[in-house]
């Protein structure tokens, strides 16, 4: 499991210190990885600049996406338990 | 309308208070909880039923103290049903994203601790790739 944010790599330190996370939150501060991933959200963040909208793959091991989910609406995302339940039914 | 002229329309303030606590509550409280995240039920009861406090004691009392309290609370909520029903919506067209059967295009990264990370690094497993909008 990965995690992908515009933000720097001092601030995914931070908040991964703050919350106690030990999987890797990947900091993508040129926008390389939104843009071609297609997930720009132009403005999105507050004082300007793009930024992620919320999205999660699935990626397996020959590189293929099986599963997806976006949203329609930021406040509204998937639920941990969403997807723990998603990764026990495709075990 | 009938309400002793001595008596003060507390209307006037608990209006837009219950409007405030309404909107603070929601980024503070309610988004840690899913169910209230996601559907802002509490904090759209307590906008609403403030501005409508509000309004009461306008009609109640119309003088300049009732307008300002209606002013604040009805903008405050009418700015907080904006941003719930139309604001947070208001997100690109995800057409470019890759779709489920496609190849995961190239997702190469420094990491938290600044080790740059690739799909590749993962080989033979499973990656769930969560993007999110930022800590701020």
């Amino acid at each position: 499991m990965v995690a992908v944010s515009v933000d720097t790599i001092e601030d995914s330190a931070r908040l991964a210190e703050g919350l106690g996370l030990e999987f890797p939150i990947m900091s993508d501060v040129q926008e390389e990885a939104i843009r071609t991933w297609g997930l720009v959200h132009e403005n999105g963040k507050p004082g300007g600049g793009a930024i992620s909208r919320p999205a999660i793959f699935l990626v397996e091991p020959d590189g293929t996406i099986s599963w997806r989910r976006l949203t329609d609406d930021y406040r509204v995302r998937l639920r941990p338990e969403d997807v723990l339940e998603l990764l026990r039914s495709a075990n | 309308m009938n309400a002793p002229r001595n008596k003060f329309n507390h209307a006037v303030w608990v209006g837009p208070l219950i409007v405030l606590i309404g909107v603070v509550t929601y980024f503070t409280v309610a988004v840690r909880f899913p169910d209230l995240r996601d559907s802002a039920s509490v904090n759209l009861v307590l906008v609403t039923g403030g501005a409508a406090i509000a309004a009461w004691g306008l009609f109640r009392r119309p003088n300049w103290k009732s307008w300002i309290g209606f002013g604040v609370a009805g903008s405050f909520s009418l700015l907080f049903c904006w941003y719930i029903f139309v604001y947070s919506s208001q997100l690109p067209a995800p057409d470019t994203a890759p779709v489920v059967g496609a190849a995961a295009p190239p997702l190469e990264l420094p990491d938290q601790s600044g080790r740059m990370l690739s799909l590749e690094n993962f080989s033979g497993q499973r990656v769930l790739v969560i993007f999110y909008r930022g800590y701020w």
